[in-house]
């Protein structure tokens, strides 16, 4: 499992890759919350295309991640979902509290409207 | 009804263990042939009952957990096992959005999971002496 990062102002974009299981799961919310504190960030950009594999542990990874920005006022969209991850999110409703985005630019829209 | 195909594997409840219990399922049942959906549901299936175990059955302690993976026909019979602490109220547990670790981050959806991609799903636990989870999946339907 992998995971990067790249921000565009306060927005953090987390890009996963490969099998996203309770083990990889950890080390990815320790990296990432460490990002969010070091960046002072306010959205949450979750790209999924690349996730080869995907347990309920990406819900509490995702729901996670954005309780912790929503506190602040901060928004999530997620983007790019391999059909994995679609079926696991689709299931546990959580598209209709995060949103689902077709591409970047339509997610960057989202995340800049005003608060 | 006997079998015509059974596998058992042991290991240390490291969650390190839980993509190898994915890979040797995955690879003992690709005999029959299954849909990559059918394969990946079974997987993820799979994967909430070994974490479970890893997470729950033993908390900080370790432990063995056991799968028996057998083969009738058409279908498949997974079953996960741990000698942990066991579940005092499977009913409670098998809410959904239930979770005895919220702090974890756990979603509470293991089970939901367990049932939507199985086709059954059967619990047994009894407190101090661990938990068997037995799930059926019938191919190609």
């Amino acid at each position: 499992m992998g995971v990067s990062f790249r921000e565009k102002g306060n927005i953090l974009f987390i890009r996963l890759s490969g099998e996203l299981d309770h083990h990889q799961a950890e080390e990815i919310r320790r990296r990432t919350d460490r990002r969010i504190e070091e960046k002072d960030i306010l959205d949450l950009v979750f790209d999924c295309e690349e996730v080869r594999f995907m347990d309920s542990s990406g819900i509490g990874f995702v729901m996670g991640r954005y309780r912790k920005v929503k506190e602040k006022g901060g928004r999530a969209v997620i983007l790019g979902t391999s059909s994995y991850a679609d079926a696991i999110f689709e299931m546990a409703g959580i598209y209709q509290i995060i949103k689902k985005c077709g591409d970047e630019k339509q997610a960057l829209a989202y995340c800049r409207q005003e608060r | 009804m006997e079998a015509n195909n059974r596998m058992e594997l042991s290991f240390l409840s490291l969650s390190e263990n839980e993509s190898f219990a994915r890979a040797a399922v995955s690879a003992f049942v690709a005999q029959l042939d299954p849909t990559v959906e059918e394969l990946t549901e079974m997987k993820t299936a799979l994967s909430e009952a070994v974490s479970n175990a890893v997470i729950h059955g033993y908390e900080k302690n370790q432990g063995m957990v056991r799968i028996i993976c057998s083969l009738y026909g058409a279908t498949v019979e997974l079953v996960v096992e741990d000698q942990g602490v066991g579940i005092e109220n499977i009913e409670k547990a098998r809410q959904p959005l239930y979770t005895s670790k919220p702090e974890q981050e756990r979603s509470g959806m293991g089970f939901t999971v367990m049932e939507i991609f199985m086709d059954q799903l059967e619990v047994v636990s009894e407190k101090g002496s661990g938990t068997r989870v037995t799930m059926v999946k019938r191919l190609g339907r």
